[in-house]
């Protein structure tokens, strides 16, 4: 190992690879044969640790929520078909359902109309027919009547 | 056809997890940008905590990442690692925020720009006053050191330190080259050993 790699080694895993890493072995022998690169291992190893004092900060509880509404708010500026899916999908799903039934309910529909169309028919030639036997009724009565006025002598007998 | 669905199973099985997840939340997979958000959540802000150095502008900041993301799926295309992606973002906006905070720094001191300082914690029964305040101090010397690097050199030590990103994600998210990045963390962490020092020495005396 030559001090150039030493350093990079030593500058990359922050302060030396840990035990069993590659290149460790290597690191520590050199470290051995060269005192001004195991100072500036020894002073990196030091820096490293000390930087271990500044701890993760927990993101306050309310971090969530708050993201969630401006992901909403910006989803629902979005058009429709850009938004998750999870968002229209209920929207989507009764919309398809009430396809599906208003197709359903025309396909059933057909029959009925050519059993009403045929109904239709029949009621009609039978009001032709009741209305044919009216206006011969109706003729009959007038001859009879007009017979009556025709003649009055009928009427003293 | 079916060759070229084996191709495309093949590209998405070498995708990384992450990157699967972003290229479910493009497809409208809300699921997966909340798996997204609970992994990236805490380094995203701890990150833009230690570059900005107050949890509230990093959390308001942080929020705008996850919004970016959220608003760049559907241009997303896997062509990097899912977190030089996220942490190119994240950078992007600590720089800016830091830069137009830069008027109101020269103004106030660093004491009254670390808003969020150590919080004493009096149910706190393992450590006794004096120790906390030691501790305080210390912690605050940490923090000056890393607000006094210049932000290239904060963004690369905090991304290599704390989030463990190699250098080549770091170059990434800073948009330089490897060499760069390596040159970056040379010199902060040479400005670092120098400042720490008596800290380390310190802790060292302590230990014995």
């Amino acid at each position: 190992m030559t001090r150039e790699e030493a350093v990079e080694l030593i500058l990359k895993t922050g302060g030396g690879p840990p035990e069993g890493a590659p290149g460790r072995r290597e690191l520590m022998a050199f470290l051995e044969t060269c005192p001004e690169t195991r100072a500036l291992y020894e002073r990196q190893r030091a820096a490293w640790d000390t930087l271990e004092l500044w701890e993760p900060v927990e993101p306050s509880s309310h971090f969530d929520r708050r993201l969630r509404e401006r992901v909403d708010e910006l989803a629902n500026r979005e058009p429709w078909y850009l938004r998750p899916f999870s968002t229209w999908r209920p929207t989507f799903a009764a919309g398809l359902a009430a396809l599906l039934i208003a197709a359903v309910g025309v396909v059933q529909q057909q029959p009925d109309a050519a059993a009403g169309r045929e109904l239709a028919v029949v009621e009609d030639d039978e009001l032709y027919l009741e209305q044919l036997n009216r206006a011969l009724d109706d003729i009959e009565m007038l001859a009879d009547f007009d017979a009556i006025v025709d003649d009055p002598a009928q009427d003293e007998s | 056809m079916p060759d070229r669905v084996d191709q495309r199973v093949g590209v998405t099985a070498a995708l990384e997890q992450d990157a699967q997840l972003m290229l479910r939340v493009k497809d409208g997979d809300a699921y997966s940008f909340e798996l997204l958000l609970d992994k990236y959540r805490r380094p995203v802000v701890n990150y833009l905590h230690r570059m900005v150095q107050n949890q509230g502008i990093a959390e308001e900041l942080a929020q705008e990442v996850f919004l970016r993301v959220y608003r760049a799926r559907t241009n997303y295309e896997p062509t990097a690692k899912f977190t030089t992606w996220l942490f190119r973002i994240t950078t992007h906006l600590a720089l800016n925020s830091l830069r137009d905070r830069k008027g109101e720094k020269r103004q106030h001191s660093l004491d009254v720009e670390y808003e969020d300082r150590y919080v004493f914690e009096p149910t706190d029964t393992r450590r006794n006053r004096e120790q906390e305040m030691v501790a305080a101090a210390r912690l605050d010397v940490v923090r000056r050191a890393i607000a006094a690097l210049p932000e290239k050199q904060r963004a690369a030590v905090l991304m290599h330190k704390y989030e463990e990103l190699d250098y080549s994600q770091i170059a990434g998210a800073l948009s330089c080259s490897v060499s760069a990045v390596k040159s970056l963390l040379f010199r902060a962490y040479e400005t670092l050993r120098e400042r720490l020092a008596h800290l380390a020495e310190d802790q060292k005396q302590r230990a014995r």
